[in-house]
């Protein structure tokens, strides 16, 4: 029996719900030596800001136990580089195309929301939850007041289905979820890389240039699963799950605690083809279970 | 050169102090490796791949000599012959081969000889010669004669002078005099390769190294400072490098 793998996501279809996570991917170009990187639902783009962005002097990431920590800091070529030279060839793969946006201010998210609204990406994804920068990103994302106000300014100028990206370093997830549909989201995504800190006891310094980082893989799972589920019991908003998924039956779980659709993120890194073994793995996952419909299972998680 | 994910399998592993030579084999035809580039090996127990330099290769075997030096190289060179694993390769753009050069001089510190090699071996119709630093005798072993094998000469320098030239293998620059430098070592070795290129108006090339991610150009983790068109960059060591024009790294 062959599954129906796909899902819908704020009105946009996707052809499987494993979307390959920003800041993991690129613009999809490295990845498609490896593999056809349009047999994947998505691709939400590396962040993008208004202008260019050199980002955080290396080092750049450290290992930890089941995960890493990075602190890339937003590095990127610009919204208008991303239009001209990427957008083209992501639009050419057959996938759906999610733009990442960031920025220092209210007035760049409305911007670059502004401009990317003129161009054929198929959604937006609102990051307001970068711990790596340190204006703007997650200042805007940590209470639940500046999460409903700069959705709601983004909101007016965004054309495009609206994805705000949350993140878990807050006292209340449900509490941000609800602020992000109150200012109008679409969808939410979540979580952002928890935040976090290596520490070199040799040279007695912290092993990242800029000192702390983005917590993210297979640790940050239990923290994603249970926020995915806190939410799901919050809001009405549709929910694409992320952290720490490295298999099908990872996927399976975010699914089960509500989410519509599944990011991967981490795994990439580990594994250039990991993206695509999760499709794979989903999908006899859900064969071998006799399930019909992948979205069947959103939300069925057995609570007693 | 499209990179491939390989199914390697540890055919010999030598330890010389804390450096390991280390041969890998694979029952497939491995794809066409060029000198500089680099293997993204998957480590037992550990969750990033880690990035090394190809040593050496043939149609079924890729070598590499890896220095000890953290949780991941320690993992890696504690397997024993037979363990199973995989590697990206080949990953990242080797040293540039220049038409109409034939004086070439091979500029290499501890490990940072070992992507040298394949340059003098690939490339029989250059006159290479390898000035190669060590702190002492016992640390060049894990070459054994291989710089002998395919540079025209090669020269050994030693910190403590227990082999070779007693002294560091820059100060043998003046001397060789070539037309094209390739260099990869330390930081200090790296400045004064850039210092005497510009001096002297020679062409040289860097192997740089980063703690890297994906491997694949994806992630940015990687970031090299390299000086270019005037302006600062941060550059991916994995796809734009490893190899650098020497002028433009910043050290």
């Amino acid at each position: 029996m062959s599954v129906d793998m796909r899902t819908t996501v704020a009105g946009v279809e996707f052809k499987n719900p494993v979307i390959a996570a920003s800041g993991t991917f690129g613009f999809g170009r490295e990845y498609n030596n490896f593999y056809d990187v349009g047999k994947l639902g998505g691709i939400s783009s590396k962040g993008l800001t208004l202008k260019p962005r050199l980002g955080n002097p290396p080092v750049r990431i450290a290992e930890t136990p089941s995960g890493m920590l990075n602190s890339v800091g937003l590095q990127n070529p610009g919204v208008e580089a991303f239009i001209e030279t990427e957008l083209p060839f992501m639009k050419s793969l057959g996938t759906v195309v999610i733009a990442n946006v960031a920025g220092a201010t209210e007035s760049d998210y409305v911007s670059i929301v502004d401009i990317l609204s003129k161009t054929d990406v198929d959604m937006i994804e609102l990051n307001i939850s970068c711990p790596n920068v340190k204006n703007g990103g997650m200042a805007f994302g940590v209470s639940p007041d500046s999460v409903e106000s700069i959705t709601r300014a983004v909101r007016k100028a965004c054309k495009k289905p609206l994805i705000v990206k949350l993140t878990p370093n807050v006292s209340c997830i449900a509490d941000n979820a609800r602020a992000a549909e109150r200012g109008g989201a679409d969808a939410i995504s979540l979580i952002n890389t928890v935040a976090g800190m290596a520490v070199d006891y040799k040279t007695r310094k912290p092993v990242l240039a800029v000192g702390g980082g983005g917590l993210s893989g297979a640790c940050v799972k239990p923290i994603a699963l249970r926020m995915v589920h806190e939410c799901f019991k919050t809001v009405g908003t549709p929910i694409m799950g992320l952290g720490g998924i490295m298999t099908g039956e990872d996927a399976a779980e975010f699914m089960l605690c509500g989410a519509s659709a599944v990011q991967v993120g981490t795994a990439n890194i580990l594994d250039p083809f990991a993206s695509l073994r999760i499709v794979n793995e989903l999908t006899n996952l859900a064969e071998s279970d006799n399930i019909a419909k992948i979205t069947s299972i959103i939300g069925g998680l057995i609570v007693e | 050169m499209k990179a491939e994910k390989c199914d390697l399998t540890l055919k010999s592993i030598e330890k010389f102090g804390n450096v390991y030579r280390v041969v890998c084999e694979s029952k497939k035809k491995l794809p066409h490796m060029a000198a500089g580039q680099f293997a993204h090996i998957k480590v037992p127990n550990r969750e990033l791949r880690r990035p090394i330099c190809i040593y050496d290769n043939t149609d079924t075997t890729v070598s590499f000599i890896i220095a000890s030096v953290g949780a991941g190289t320690e993992a890696f060179t504690a397997q024993k012959p037979g363990a199973e694993f995989d590697a990206l390769l080949p990953l990242g753009n080797g040293f540039p081969i220049l038409p109409d050069v034939t004086n070439v001089a091979l500029l290499g510190g501890g490990t940072g000889c070992a992507p040298l090699l394949k340059i003098a071996k690939d490339n029989p119709s250059l006159n290479c010669t390898a000035l190669l630093g060590f702190p002492n005798a016992a640390a060049r072993e894990v070459y054994k004669d291989d710089f002998d094998k395919v540079c025209d000469r090669v020269c050994y320098c030693t910190d403590d002078g227990s082999f070779g030239y007693h002294g560091y293998p820059t100060e043998l620059l003046t001397e060789i005099a070539p037309d094209v430098l390739y260099v990869c070592g330390a930081p200090g070795m790296m400045k004064t390769a850039q210092k005497f290129c510009a001096d002297r108006g020679t062409v040289g090339f860097a192997s740089t190294e980063q703690r890297m991610g994906c491997g694949v150009g994806a992630c940015l983790v990687c970031s090299v400072r390299i000086n270019r068109d005037g302006k600062e960059k941060l550059l991916r060591a994995c796809a734009d490098g490893p190899v650098f024009a020497l002028e433009e790294l910043v050290l």
